[in-house]
Order: C-alpha cells, then sequence, then structure tokens
C-alpha cells in the first residue's frame, strides 16, 4: 500500500510525521505554528507506575504525540500498560496546575489565587519559622505517596534537614516496609515482592538456569499491578512451563491461569502460613526437597535452642500463642562466651550435648549434626537447668493446631486445593514464594513476612535458582552497575557531617518507639500522628507540607481527617491537579510535574534507563524543587527567616557526605545531577544524557553469567549475593581456589559469632523491638515483636461480622495507580466506576443483580467505629505508650475519647459502586479498588462530593489494633454491608462525560527554574 | 437494533409505488380504467420518488450517493437500478399515455416497469440478507416486504381509480385486494414466526403488520363485492391500513435482529 | 493475496486492556467508540474450578468479507495486500457493512460521519513497525503477519499451537482470517455467538464485564 492510499483509506487523523509515524492526537489545534519537521524521539521510562518500564516518546513540534515501550528494556521487553500508555492524557490534561496557588475561599473550596513561586516558599518559610519559636520543630509534617513516587525519601530527607518532626505516607507500614523490613531479616536475601523490588531472578533467560520450576503468588498481581514488567514476565515463565500457585481472593488473571487457586478470605493468611508449615512438619516435607534434603538442618537456624526464661509480652490480640522468646544466647551457657563473641546454641546429635552455633565451610559441614526437634536440658553456666525447645520445636507448637481441616474452615478453601498446593510449592527448591501488597494491609503485616519468609527457608527455596528473594545479576564490562537517582536523607547511608537532627528529636518522632519497624523509612505511625494532631499530645503538629495525590482516597478512614485540618496552622499541597486533598486542606498549592517532564535514572537489569524531561509545562517544577525552594527561603543569614539548618541544607560542604546531595538552585542543576547518578561517569550533564541512556551496560552472558547459585555453600569469595562480598572475604578473588561458604546473614545485632542461617525463628526482629536499629539503644516496645507468625481473627469479624457480613478486600486494576489517573479520559472510559465483586449466592441475597448500583457501610461510616484518642509520649522518659494499662493515659492499647464523630458523620451515606456479580469471588467475600471522582471539582460542583460518593477508604480502619512492629492498620478485610442503590447524582459515567479531559497540547516553557 | 425509520420508509413506499404501478400495467392488458392510468402512474412516480428520498435521509453523507453506483454486488446498487428503472420506465409510459402512443408499446413499458417495481420490493428486503444477521438470513424476509407491499399498491391503484373512474367495475379490484391482503397477512406472518419474535412489541406489531397488510385489505376485498359503491372508503381505509402493515412488518425486522455478535455494542 | 491479520494466544492475554488503550492513542479515536476491545470470557464453571479468559476483538479480516460484499461505494474495500479497510472518503453512512459484519466490530465515527475499523495499523507496518496493539501487549500474546507467509509471527504463533488449541470466531461462511489460541488447559472455547453480556443493563460502560 502506498503512503496516499494509506492515507486515503486509513482512519488516522491528523498528518503523518518525518518519521512515518502516525500522528495520533485529540488535541485541540495549536495556537502556534510549527515547523513541520521536527519530529523526534526521547528515550526514557515510564513512571506512571513503580515499574519503570523504557518508553519511546515521540515528540513532533515540541509536543509528545506518542508513547511507546523501549524495546532496550529487558524487563518490559518493549511493552507499554494502559497506565502508562496514557501518560499524554495525563500531560496535556486541562485541569494542571499550572502555577503556584494560595486559597482565597474558604475550607473546604476551591478558590484560589495565582501567586509566584517566591510567594509561595516565603509564605510556607514563614510559618515553619513562626512554628519553630513559638512552639518548636517537632510541628512539622511532611507526607509523601507511596509505590509509584520516585523521589519517596524528599519528605523525610526535608524533615531531618530541618531537624525534627514526622513523616507519613498511606503506604509503608500498609504497603511494602513490613516485606521489605522483615524478609531480610528472615531469609538474609531480600524480600519478595514482584512488584516493589522487581524479583530479577524471576527475568532470567531459561538459558543462564535461572529457570523458576514453582512460583507461589501470594496475595500479588502480577498482571494488573505492573502488566509490562511484573505481569510480561509472570507470563513468560507461565510459557516456559512454570507451575504456579495463586493465593487470591480475586480470581484474577493470573488465577485463572494458576495451577492451583486459592480463593482465601481476605486476612486469613497467616492461618494458611501456619497450615502449610504443619503439613511440611507433619510430612516431613522439609527433608524432602529434591536435591536439597539437608538445607533445613545446615542452613536454617531452627535447630537452635529458645530460651524458656524470656518472658515475652504477647500482643493483645492473640495472648493465647505458645510463648516463645528469644533464642538462648551461648554466653547463657558458656564461660568462654562475652558480647565479644556472642553467639546461638544446639543440640550437636553425635557429640550429645548443646553447642555453641558456628559457621559452616567446607572443611567443618561434617561435624554438624543438630537435633531438629524436641526438647533439650541445658545446663547454664550460673549451673541452673532449663529445658529448651528447638526453634522448629517451637514453630511445631506454634502451628500445632493448624491441622488443614482447621485451616480449611478458616480460610474457606478445600483442604485437597491446599494440599495439592503445598506439594506443587515442596516439589522443587527452585522457586518460592513471592509475597504480594495483601498482607501488609493487615496489622498481620509482620507475621506474614516472617511466614513468607520462614516457608522459603524450611524448603529451601532460599539461594536456588528460581528463588524470587535472589538477588541475581554479575557485573557488566564497562564497570558501570546499577543506578538509581533516589536522594537521600542524612542519616539513612553513613553520617554527614553537619549534625541536622539529635536522637531526641528521632525519638519524639511519634509511635516510633512502639512500631520500630517505620525506622527503615524514617516514618512515623499514621494513627498516632492523627491523634496529636487532634489533641495536640504529646505536642501540636502545625505545617503540614504534602506532596503526592489524594490523601482522601489513600488514608485508612479517610474522613477522620476531616477533624484535623483546621487543627493546622498552613496545610501545603504539590501535586499535578487539583485533587480531594487541595479542596479540603489545602492553603498553598505547589504546581509539580508528570512524569513525561520529570528526570530519574532508573536501573533495569542489565540496561540503565533515563527518564528525561521530554517536555516541561507552565510553571511546574519536579517537586524537588519545593521542597528545595521552601528550604533556599530560610538559607539567608540575612533574613528574618533564616534557619542554620536550612542554610546547611543548600551546601554541599556544609553537608559534608557525598550521599546527601545539597538542593539545588535551578531545574539544570538537578537534571545534570540526575545525568550523573546513570551509572556512566562520563556522562555529567542532562544534555549529554540524552544520548547517552538508554544504555546497555553488560551484555546478557556478562550479566547473568555472572550469577552463582546455591552461592550460601560453595562459592569462593568473589561473588556473594548481588556482587556483595562477603565481609571477611574482601581480598580473595574468583579465581583464587579458595572455596568459603557464604552462608545468610540473618543474627541479631548483638550475635558476634554469626553462624550464618537463615532464620526463619526471627530473633531478629525480637531483637529490634527491644532496641531498636538506630544508632543507640532505643526504649523496649510495650509488646514484643514476636519470632514466628501467628494468627488472630480480624476486629472487624469479632466485632461487627453479624452486623455488616461480607468481608471487604482490595486488589490493583490495570487502569490506575493508587489516586491517579482517576481524571483520564480513556482510562474512565474503561472504568468508569468502581466495580463490587459480589458471589451470586450473596448478590440473590440482597436482591441484587449485575449491573447494579450498591450502596457499600462499614462500621466506620456508621459511627460505631470511631478514631479514638491514642495519644502516646506520656512518658517523656521515653516517649513509649504508657502500655497496657490505662492509668498512664490514653494509649493504642488503651484508647481514650472518639475525636472524629464530626468528620466520619459526613460519610454516613456510605458509598457507591456497581455491582458486578461473580463466580470469582467466595461466598461472603466482596471486593473493591479505591476510587475517587475528579469530576466534583470542575466549577460549579461540590468538591466535597469527590471523595465521599465512591471512596472505599472512608469505609477502612484506622482504629483498633495495630501491630507492634510496624503498626500497620487494616485497609482490607474490612467488613461492610451492601444494599441495592440508584446511581448517584453528579458522577461522569458515559464515554463521552469524560470530553472535557481530553488532552489541551501546550507549550514546552521548560517550567520553574529552567535557565537556558 | 434500533429501527431505522428511513429505510422503513424507503420499502414501504418504494414498495408501494412499485406494485401500484404494477396495477396500472395489469389494468393497460385488462383494458380498464384508462382514465386512471395516467394520474396513477404520475402518483406512483411520486410514492416511490418519495420513498427514494427517505432513504437519503438515512445517509449521513449523501453528497457522495454516487459513489453508489460504483459497487454493483451491493444491495444498495440493485435498488438504486431497480429504482432507476422503474423511474424511467414510469416517465416513458407517462410520455406514451400522453402522447397516445400504440398499446403495444405502452403495455411492454408497463409490464417492464411493473416487473422492476415488484423486483425493487422485493430487492430492498432481498438486501437484508446477510450471513452475520441469521435471522434476517430466509428469502421469507423479502417475500414479505413484496406481499406486504402488494395490498398497500392495490389499494393505492384503487383511490386514484375511485377518484377518476366513475363507474369502474369494482369486483375484480375487490377479489385483487382480497388475494393481496391474505397474502399480505401469510407472507407477513411466515417471515416473523419463522424469525421468531422475542417480546411483546414484537408480536404486537405482527398483530398489526397482519391486520393491518392482510385482514383490513381482505376484508375490504371482500365487501367491495356487496357494496361497489364504498370503492373510495375501502380503497382509502385498506390503503392506510396496508401501510400500516408494511410498516409495522418492516420495524419487526429491524428489532427482532440478532447478529451473531454485537461486541463493541454497537448501536446503529 | 496475502492473509494479512492478528493473532491472539489468549492462553496468554492477561486482560489487561494495554492493547485497547493503545489503539485508541494510535488512531486518535473519540470516546465511546473503539476498534478494539477486550472482553473477559467467565468465569464459568463451580467454584472454586473455575475457567475464565480474556478475548481481545478487532476486526477478524475475513476472506469472504461481507462488510465489503455490502457496501455500496466500495469505501470498504480490500487493498491490494488483502486487507480490509475503510475509505472514510468514500462512505456514505449507510451503515449496511456494520449490519453485515458478524462480529459488531466496526465503528461508528460521530464525528466524521463514517464508518471506521481496525486498518491493521498500515501507518506503521508499511514503515516497518508493529501494529500499536501488538507492540504494546504486555502478555506477548498479539501478532501481527500474514498467515499466507510461514516465516511470519502470526503462522510461527499458530504452527507452534496444538491444533485443537487454534479456533477462529464463528465462521458464518464470512471465514474470518484472525486465530485464536487457547487450549483446554485454561479454559474451554466459547463460541462467539455464545456470548452475551453477562449485565442485565444494556449498558456500554458496563458490557461484557463478563460475557
Ligand atoms: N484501602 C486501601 N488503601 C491503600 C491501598 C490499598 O490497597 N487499599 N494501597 C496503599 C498503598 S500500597 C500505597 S503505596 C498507598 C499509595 O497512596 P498514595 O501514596 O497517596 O498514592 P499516590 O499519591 O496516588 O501515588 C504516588 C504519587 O507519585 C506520583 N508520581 C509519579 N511520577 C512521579 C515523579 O516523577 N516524581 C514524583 N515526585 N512523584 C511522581 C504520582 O503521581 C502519585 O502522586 O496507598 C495505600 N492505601
Ligand atoms: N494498576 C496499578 N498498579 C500498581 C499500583 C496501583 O495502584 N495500580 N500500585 C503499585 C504499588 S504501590 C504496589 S504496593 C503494588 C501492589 O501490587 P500487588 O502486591 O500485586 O497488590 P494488589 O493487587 O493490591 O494485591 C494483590 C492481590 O491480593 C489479593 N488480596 C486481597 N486481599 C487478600 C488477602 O487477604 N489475602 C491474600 N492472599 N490476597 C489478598 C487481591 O485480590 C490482589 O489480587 O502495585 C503497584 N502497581
Ligand atoms: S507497568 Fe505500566 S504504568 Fe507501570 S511503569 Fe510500566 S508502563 Fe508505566
Ligand atoms: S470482521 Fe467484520 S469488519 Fe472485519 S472483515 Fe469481517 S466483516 Fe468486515
Ligand atoms: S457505511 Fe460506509 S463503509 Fe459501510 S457500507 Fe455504507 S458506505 Fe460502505
Ligand atoms: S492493528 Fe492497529 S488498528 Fe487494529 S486493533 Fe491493533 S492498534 Fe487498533
Ligand atoms: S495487551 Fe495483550 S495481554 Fe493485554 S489485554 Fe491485550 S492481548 Fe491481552
Ligand atoms: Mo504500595
Amino acid at each position: 500500500m502506498t503512503r496516499r492510499s494509506f492515507m486515503k483509506t486509513a482512519a488516522v487523523t491528523g498528518a503523518v510525521g518525518a518519521l512515518g509515524l502516525g500522528v495520533a492526537h485529540n488535541m485541540a489545534p495549536s495556537d502556534k505554528a510549527w515547523a513541520d519537521n521536527d519530529v523526534h524521539e526521547v528515550r526514557t521510562s515510564c513512571r506512571a507506575c513503580i515499574a519503570n518500564c523504557g518508553v519511546i516518546a515521540t515528540v513532533s513540534n515540541g509536543r509528545v504525540i506518542k508513547l511507546r515501550g523501549d524495546s532496550i528494556d529487558p524487563m518490559s521487553k518493549g511493552r507499554m500498560c494502559p497506565k502508562g500508555l496514557s501518560g499524554i492524557q495525563a500531560l496535556y490534561h486541562p485541569n494542571r496546575n499550572k502555577y503556584p496557588m494560595k486559597r482565597v475561599g474558604a475550607k473546604p473550596g476551591n478558590q484560589w489565587e495565582r501567586i509566584s513561586w517566591d510567594e509561595a516558599a516565603k509564605t510556607v518559610a514563614q510559618h515553619m519559622i513562626d512554628m519553630r519559636d513559638k512552639t518548636g520543630k517537632h510541628g512539622l509534617l511532611c507526607t509523601t505517596g507511596g509505590g509509584g513516587n520516585p523521589q519517596f525519601f524528599s519528605p523525610p530527607r526535608f524533615r531531618n534537614f530541618w531537624g525534627a518532626g514526622n513523616v507519613f505516607e498511606p503506604g509503608c507500614a500498609q504497603c511494602y516496609l513490613p516485606r521489605n523490613f522483615t524478609m531480610p531479616l528472615v531469609n538474609g536475601i531480600g524480600d519478595t515482592s514482584i512488584a516493589d523490588s522487581g524479583c530479577s531472578e524471576l527475568y532470567k533467560p531459561a538459558k543462564y538456569g535461572g529457570l523458576t520450576e514453582v512460583y507461589v503468588i501470594w496475595g500479588t498481581g502480577p498482571a494488573w499491578h505492573s502488566p509490562s514488567t511484573s505481569g510480561r514476565c509472570v507470563a513468560e515463565l507461565r510459557e516456559n512451563g512454570c507451575k504456579t500457585v495463586v493465593v487470591d481472593p480475586r480470581f484474577t488473571a493470573d488465577a485463572s491461569k494458576a495451577d492451583v487457586w486459592l480463593p482465601i478470605k481476605p486476612g486469613t493468611d497467616m492461618a494458611m502460613m501456619l497450615g502449610w508449615m504443619h503439613y511440611i512438619i507433619e510430612n516431613k516435607l522439609y527433608e524432602k526437597i529434591p536435591g536439597y534434603e539437608t538445607f533445613c538442618e545446615q542452613w536454617t537456624n531452627l535447630p537452635f535452642l529458645v530460651d524458656p526464661r524470656d518472658n515475652v509480652s504477647l500482643p493483645p490480640v492473640a495472648e493465647d500463642i505458645t510463648k516463645d522468646g528469644q533464642l538462648l544466647r551461648a554466653s547463657a551457657v558458656f564461660d568462654d562466651v562475652d558480647a565479644a563473641n556472642e553467639g546461638y546454641v544446639y543440640f550437636d546429635t553425635e557429640k550429645g550435648e548443646v553447642t555453641k552455633a558456628f559457621a559452616l565451610g567446607p572443611d567443618n559441614d561434617g561435624t554438624y549434626h543438630p537435633q531438629m526437634f524436641g526438647t533439650v536440658d541445658v545446663k547454664l553456666k550460673d549451673g541452673s537447668t532449663i529445658t529448651c525447645k528447638t526453634a522448629f520445636e517451637a514453630y511445631k507448637d506454634r502451628c500445632a493446631d493448624f491441622d488443614l481441616d482447621t485451616v480449611a474452615e478458616i480460610t474457606g478453601c478445600k483442604k485437597e486445593k491446599i494440599i495439592e498446593a503445598i506439594e506443587l510449592y515442596c516439589s522443587s527448591a527452585h522457586g518460592g514464594i513471592s509475597l504480594g501488597v495483601a498482607t501488609d494491609m493487615y496489622p498481620g503485616s509482620a507475621q506474614a513476612a516472617i511466614g513468607a519468609a520462614a516457608l522459603d527457608c524450611m524448603t529451601a527455596h532460599l539461594w536456588h535458582s528460581g528463588c524470587p528473594a535472589n538477588k541475581v545479576g554479575g557485573q557488566g564490562s564497562k564497570g558501570l552497575t546499577s543506578c538509581e537517582s533516589t536522594i537521600f536523607p542524612s542519616g539513612f547511608i553513613g553520617d554527614t557531617k553537619y549534625e541536622f537532627q539529635t536522637n531526641d528529636a528521632i525519638l519524639e518522632r511519634l509511635g516510633y518507639c512502639e512500631h520500630k519497624g517505620l525506622g527503615g523509612w524514617m516514618h512515623s505511625h499514621i494513627p498516632t500522628v492523627l491523634s496529636a494532631v487532634l489533641t495536640g499530645e504529646p505536642y501540636q503538629p502545625k505545617v503540614w507540607i504534602e506532596r503526592s495525590g489524594n490523601k482522601m482516597a489513600a488514608l485508612g478512614n479517610s474522613s477522620s481527617w476531616v477533624d484535623a485540618f483546621p487543627k493546622f496552622d498552613l496545610i501545603v499541597h504539590g501535586y499535578m491537579y487539583p485533587t480531594s486533598f487541595t479542596t479540603e486542606a489545602a492553603d498553598i498549592v505547589f504546581p509539580v510535574c508528570e512524569w513525561l517532564e520529570n528526570a530519574f535514572a532508573q536501573n533495569r537489569l542489565n540496561v540503565n534507563l533515563m527518564r528525561k524531561p521530554v517536555t516541561n509545562l507552565f510553571e511546574a517544577a519536579d517537586e524537588i524543587m519545593m521542597w528545595g525552594k521552601i528550604a533556599e527561603a530560610m538559607s539567608d543569614p540575612s533574613s528574618e527567616l533564616y534557619d542554620a539548618n536550612m542554610e546547611a541544607c543548600m551546601d554541599d560542604e556544609k553537608i559534608g557526605s557525598p550521599m546527601v546531595p545539597a538542593y539545588w538552585k535551578t531545574i539544570n542543576e538537578y537534571w545534570d545531577w540526575v545525568a550523573q547518578q546513570g551509572g556512566d561517569k562520563s556522562v555529567t550533564t542532562m544534555e549529554q544524557a540524552m544520548e547517552a541512556f538508554p544504555m546497555k551496560w553488560a551484555e546478557d552472558d556478562e550479566y547473568w553469567g555472572g550469577t552463582t547459585y546455591d552461592g550460601y555453600c560453595q562459592v569462593n569469595a568473589g561473588a556473594g549475593v548481588a556482587g556483595k562480598v562477603d565481609p571477611g572475604m574482601e581480598g580473595s578473588s574468583a579465581d583464587d581456589g579458595k572455596v568459603v561458604y557464604t552462608g545468610f546473614s540473618t543474627a541479631a545485632r548483638d550475635i558476634k559469632d554469626n553462624p550464618k542461617k537463615c532464620g526463619p525463628y526471627a530473633d531478629t526482629m525480637l531483637y529490634l523491638g527491644r532496641h531498636g536499629n538506630e544508632k543507640f539503644d532505643m526504649p523496649a516496645a510495650v509488646v514484643d515483636y514476636n519470632p514466628m507468625p501467628y494468627y488472630f481473627t480480624p476486629e472487624d469479624q469479632s466485632e461487627y461480622g453479624d452486623e455488616y457480613p461480607l468481608r471487604l478486600t482490595e486488589g490493583r486494576i490495570p487502569y490506575f495507580h493508587h489516586g491517579t489517573l482517576r481524571n483520564n479520559p480513556y482510562l474512565r472510559e474503561l472504568y468508569p466506576a468502581p466495580e463490587l465483586w459480589i458471589s451470586p449466592g450473596n448478590a440473590g441475597k440482597y436482591g441484587i443483580v449485575d449491573g447494579d448500583w450498591v450502596n457499600i457501610k462499614s462500621p466506620r461510616t456508621d459511627g460505631k467505629d470511631v478514631f479514638r484518642d491514642i495519644t502516646t509520649g506520656l512518658s517523656t522518659d521515653t516517649v513509649m505508650a504508657g502500655g497496657k494499662d490505662a492509668k498512664f493515659g490514653p494509649s493504642e492499647f488503651a484508647p481514650g475519647e472518639e475525636l472524629t464523630a464530626n468528620g466520619q458523620s459526613v460519610v454516613k451515606d456510605g458509598i457507591f459502586a456497581v455491582a458486578r456479580v461473580t463466580k470469582g469471588i467466595a461466598e461472603g467475600t466482596v471486593y473493591m479498588e479505591r476510587f475517587w471522582n475528579p469530576e466534583f471539582l470542575e466549577d460549579g460542583s461540590d468538591g466535597r462530593k469527590s471523595w465521599t460518593t465512591e471512596n472505599m477508604n472512608v469505609l477502612t480502619k484506622n482504629t483498633g489494633y495495630f501491630n507492634p512492629e510496624f503498626g500497620t492498620y487494616t485497609l482490607r478485610g474490612i467488613h461492610v454491608k451492601v444494599a441495592k442503590a440508584q446511581r448517584p447524582e453528579g458522577i461522569w459515567y458515559e464515554p463521552t462525560d469524560f470530553e472535557p479531559w481530553m488532552p489541551e497540547p501546550t507549550e514546552n516553557t521548560g517550567g520553574a527554574f529552567y535557565t537556558k | 437494533m434500533e429501527i431505522q425509520w428511513s429505510l422503513v420508509l424507503f420499502t414501504a413506499l418504494t414498495g408501494m409505488g412499485g406494485c401500484m404501478f404494477a396495477c396500472v400495467a395489469a389494468d393497460e392488458f385488462l383494458g380498464r380504467a384508462k382514465a386512471a392510468a395516467f394520474p396513477a402512474a404520475v402518483v406512483a412516480l411520486v410514492i416511490a420518488v418519495a420513498g427514494g428520498l427517505a432513504s437519503v435521509t438515512h445517509l449521513s453523507h449523501p453528497d457522495r450517493i454516487m459513489g453508489a453506483l460504483s459497487h454493483p454486488t451491493s444491495g444498495i446498487f440493485t435498488e438504486a437500478l431497480l429504482m432507476g428503472c422503474l423511474c424511467v420506465c414510469v416517465a416513458v409510459y407517462l410520455v406514451l399515455v400522453k402522447r397516445e402512443a400504440g398499446a403495444g408499446a405502452r403495455k411492454a413499458v408497463a409490464v417492464i416497469g411493473a416487473v422492476f417495481g415488484v423486483l425493487l420490493s422485493f430487492m430492498a428486503g432481498e438486501s437484508y440478507l446477510m450471513e452475520a444477521r441469521p435471522n434476517w438470513c430466509s428469502q421469507l424476509l423479502p417475500l414479505g416486504y413484496l406481499l406486504t407491499a402488494v395490498p398497500e399498491g392495490i389499494a393505492a391503484y384503487l383511490v386514484v381509480v375511485a377518484a377518476k373512474v366513475k363507474d369502474a367495475d369494482a369486483a375484480p379490484y375487490g377479489r385483487a385486494l382480497l388475494a393481496g391482503g391474505v397474502l399480505a397477512a401469510v407472507g407477513a406472518a411466515a417471515y416473523v414466526l419463522w424469525a421468531g419474535p422475542a417480546d411483546g412489541v414484537q408480536w404486537t406489531l405482527l398483530v398489526v403488520a397482519v391486520l393491518g397488510a392482510g385482514v383490513v385489505p381482505a376484508a375490504c376485498g371482500a365487501l367491495l363485492g356487496k357494496k361497489p359503491e364504498s370503492l373510495m372508503a375501502m380503497a382509502g381505509g385498506s390503503l392506510a391500513c396496508a401501510f400500516v402493515g408494511a410498516v409495522s412488518y418492516r420495524c419487526i425486522m429491524w428489532l427482532i435482529t440478532v447478529p451473531i455478535a454485537n461486541l463493541f455494542l454497537n448501536v446503529l | 493475496m496475502s492473509r494479512n491479520c492478528l493473532v491472539v494466544d489468549l492462553d496468554k492475554c492477561i486482560g489487561c486492556h494495554a492493547c485497547e488503550v493503545a489503539c485508541k492513542n494510535e488512531n486518535g479515536i473519540a470516546l465511546g467508540e473503539y476498534w478494539n476491545r477486550v472482553l473477559q470470557i467467565g468465569p464459568h464453571g463451580t467454584f472454586p474450578d473455575l475457567e475464565q479468559y480474556w478475548l481481545p476483538v478487532q476486526c477478524q479480516q475475513c476472506e469472504d468479507a461481507p462488510c465489503v460484499h455490502v457496501c455500496p461505494t466500495g469505501a470498504s474495500y480490500r487493498d491490494a495486500d488483502g486487507k480490509v479497510l475503510v475509505d472514510k472518503e468514500k462512505c456514505i453512512g449507510c451503515k449496511y457493512c456494520m449490519m453485515a459484519c458478524p462480529y459488531g466490530v466496526r465503528s461508528w465515527n460521530t464525528k466524521e460521519k463514517a464508518v471506521e475499523k481496525c486498518t491493521l495499523c498500515g501507518q506503521l507496518t508499511s514503515a516497518g513497525q508493529e501494529p500499536a496493539c501488538v507492540a504494546a501487549c504486555c502478555a506477548n500474546a498479539r501478532f501481527y503477519g500474514d498467515l499466507d507467509d510461514p516465516g511470519s509471527d502470526v503462522s510461527k504463533a499458530v504452527a507452534a499451537a496444538d491444533p485443537a488449541s487454534v479456533h477462529t470466531l464463528h465462521d458464518a461462511g464470512n471465514k474470518p482470517l484472525t486465530r485464536y489460541i487457547l487450549s483446554d488447559k485454561i479454559a474451554a472455547w466459547h463460541d462467539v455467538d455464545a456470548i452475551k453480556p453477562a449485565s442485565d443493563a444494556q449498558d456500554a460502560a458496563w458490557f461484557a464485564k463478563e460475557a
């Protein structure tokens, strides 16, 4: 077909550009006449979710007109998902925030006035200085978005520079941190989240021995959370013969292609895990894993002895669990052991005596004959004798009640299916469990992370080919490695010369002492922050800088925040469009960039990508400039707004750490810095990076060929996990013939003679709760961090199960990322309103047919479960919760009075969704994903309806029990009731309703702080 | 599918016009009602052209209509061709009548025109036979198109006869109307019952079609034998009912169709 | 003549709708109009032993294309390459082709008042690129090429599949070219004329959430 005949026939609107690309657009005509010949491509990377797929953007006459995947990206292989493909509609959305604004009308409301960046930054600075002088620095609150937000560390960075205050993000304790922090402490390698960490092993081409044979997809949905990266990867695994088990209440795409689907009742994963362990122990599967029959004995801490004297405090929700404390320390047994050579002990069956555990090596592994189960009488050095269980025995006791009949009952899965799943899982050591975000959304988050990691330990999956925990990939020939332009906070990696914060300021972080896992990302506990805002105790947060989308759509029990907004002196919102948070809360709005305007260096296996500023619109700037300009406003010693810390944070020399760059004054300087993080030393400017990236820095052979499997027991010192050289082994090279076992590193901090086992018995967690992970010893948490998983009935079930009979859960859909893109015309057309999945049986019971609108309510909308005072920090010595005893004042263990009845009454009518009657969900379970309606922010609408109409996060729970480790609250598995209803008025629903949001192309202005 | 009114009117009117001209041709042979020949042919032409125009309102780009002649396999091409031929024949016939040309020529032209007229009515239905629409896919459908057009045509012709011919012998016309009505009723019912009405609306329309296109004209035809003086009333009543019946039949066709699949849920 | 078409491997397709959005972007398709949609078929069976798959649908490039046959103006035509296309400038909007297409995969362009449908992205393939939906497909489940060329992606995909797993939409004599690969281990194939929107609501936005 000739070009001409095609032009006449095909339905391509617009002209054909110089590259022969069909110019696709739905955009209004430009007012600027461009030369017709400027069509070029920019190779960048997507950030419409956490995956960062490589993208080629076609730019014609200054406008981004087309996006397609970049096949150089070895993870996405040139694929792109609907969210990414909608980047142009997001970029040129007519409702972009175009310049800084200040509120001129009442709250909530939508009356704004344009101001300059300078005025905006100075206004914030003024409020911060006032706060500092009147009530202290700790009144600062910085928040951001979760997965999907590349400058995730911006808020803790700003807070740390400032010196005090709190940080949160709606994910964190509810997303990834529980797995990210806990799993390495158990398996010694890393977490297994295919969404967040990538699980590079799964991407390994089969020809390099990377074939995953069994893959358990547990509470994660690769097909829909990142279709083009992890969805694509898992599709390829299946094609290559990998067998899959899917544990998911929803019949998802991955479930429909699985060998076994376990439609688990939401929030019962811990029971399922304990059931798997019970079956594995009972049937001795741990010693039948093909090829690795002795792994459990040799390489786990399960033979180590548990100290029965340790009086662990048990979580109030599970006070009936076995009371197994820390592992017995060798210093209690042996005279020659003290703090300098502390270790663990086991009972050696050949020697017939209690022995200090040691790291195995090629010379000594024949001498290790640990007793796996049972009890051992141990004579302590003080002369007393105690009876100790082995850690495996403790596990056996912990899961004793979880026979598969019981587990089937609790989880709603069929016993035969559960057995089929376990047998499949144990049929090969090549594979393992990817645990998803689902379990992070329950107060059992840490327990699930321990459980999943412990299962992979017990069943010898770790560090064998195909295991999702593995970190693989050798160094490439060009000497480049990973690249990433995350901007770290002070104190995160290494020290700074200037001391920005004191230990006291760290201890003051709200809820941190109780929930020490939060330290992993330097965050605070969200409910404790809310309580402090509402009560002023232990201190009053006053200035809130929020940089993400719509907190009303992402925070649990979000209406409970309505009463908090008036308590602040100033609330700042940095985002690309107005959201419910803007209308409800913001006083100042900063215009920030879409991903097509941003810069970021991103590693993708053996390729380094560079997100490039493809265009820049209006006065928008990368969010880093928002933080930087506020800091800069306080950096001038001659100004009334001066703060010494803020001066220091503008100055690399003062900071004195290469890991912690100072803020940038122009966007160009920042882009150049990003370019320098790309892994190629010769690239120093973004201009060069434009040409240089993407960069394949190692051939597949070099990259994948360098991986060593079973490295824990075979490798020489040269290469460990992810090419990391094990401490003590530096200096030896790959071919010096010196074979050393690398082992796994999971010992608690006080253990000096690390036996190098993986640690399914999480002594590490117990130790963390008592000491923390700061440079100083923190006060112990009231409730110990239990070393083994446990199950407890979700509070909504025990308290409201009769009245709210359906258990609601959630999970990703391919159209939206968190609260984003609800204003995207093509995506809203695909998914105009949230669906409520409900089984035919339940639907029949409530008189609902497919396509009906339904109303959904939970105890939170009905005034039955109101957020209450959980003020901690009454004990000034420790900044601790007062304990379970109410006389110490309100704490999360003994909440005080109701604080947010007023705010929660805003949503007393419940929310609305379209019923999808489907067999793909069990009786008793319902499913719905987060939603909000930006159409209510259009002129003349009631902005409040944007988050009260279809937003399931007004149903979720930020009250009640929070787990000790992370303070996780309950975003899933809450109880609801549903009834037939009418379509709510004012929502946009028909495809053409979204017409006002079709893109309007805009000139490339360079954005704010751009210097030519 | 939604009722395509333009096409309903197009086929109902061209069918009427075509069959009406067939009546003119018949009388040309039978040698009756000579006074009606000219006006009836004029009316037939007007009705057919009105039908043709109705079809144009169906198009979004009537400006490109000439393109319709470029593709001889399409139903529309056949319809347009037949329509054109019919109009030419009627026009020539009118000229011949005006010029009082020889009977042979008139008969020849009339009979050719009649064939086009009847065929047009049939072929209008025939163009809907598509594999994609299984319950359109029967020769009963075009047969119904033709048969429901017959009483329309006869009744319309009789109206002109009643108006122009003082003492016309009503009896043979009555028999024709009776026969036409019976055929229309059978034709309409045969297709619709074969296709399978799915809901009350379709059943109701079927009753209207059978009564309107069939029973009423047939009854009028039967009555004409006894009451020849009420030719005008009977013809007029039959015409109205037959038209309504023919329209109903065509509406049923649009409503009753179920495509093999409608994967985009197009609303046509 | 070549037999160019798309082939979709439903064993792989993960129902992500990337192909749908890619198609709309590439072709500038208005809201409410489609050249390519992804339908969910199922779940069928008895809980928890369920089957389901996704069926992306667009023009099937029928060998004996009824849409071409009925078109009065030649606006719907077959080009030298064998592709069924629409020349919108010739379209008079009679919609006979929409009636004649057995699958309802033609689209009415409200603004231009003409019929459109999948063009197999000739503007891209003629420049050596893949159709937009094929390039985007997250599961590598979509293929484009000539069934008569054994070296083409489509021929290879079909050849690699068990013949019993190769399906076409219901053939009413129109000989659709598009092949769908679906094996029994994923789900039983449902003939397209048996697929009805599960929803009682005749609502385009809601259509075929499950069929
Ligand atoms: N009920 C319930 N609640 C939930 C969840 C749930 O499943 N159920 N999920 C939880 C989870 S896992 C998370 S992570 C949170 C997320 O909830 P939030 O954190 O509130 O989510 P967003 O703000 O939408 O997402 C992150 C932000 O990053 C932005 N972004 C994109 N590109 C860039 C860039 O280049 N630079 C910068 N700085 N930002 C960019 C996005 O536009 C977006 O604003 O919600 C949590 N809340
Ligand atoms: N499209 C899209 N992609 C995203 C995001 C997004 O918002 N939208 N967010 C990104 C972020 S921040 C994250 S953290 C990842 C998350 O990605 P995933 O870890 O895949 O998370 P989800 O899809 O939320 O949940 C996984 C599955 O858990 C199931 N599930 C729900 N409750 C339970 C339960 O109690 N037990 C078990 N076993 N399963 C349950 C859900 O049905 C769902 O299919 O996705 C990232 N990608
Ligand atoms: S999965 Fe989709 S949204 Fe996420 S980075 Fe890749 S293309 Fe972008
Ligand atoms: S699928 Fe429909 S539009 Fe495509 S060639 Fe066949 S009949 Fe024509
Ligand atoms: S609507 Fe257009 S393309 Fe379709 S048959 Fe009529 S003229 Fe041809
Ligand atoms: S080939 Fe092109 S036009 Fe056809 S469905 Fe794919 S993207 Fe759309
Ligand atoms: S893009 Fe591919 S995997 Fe996704 S729905 Fe379309 S065909 Fe299926
Ligand atoms: Mo997340």
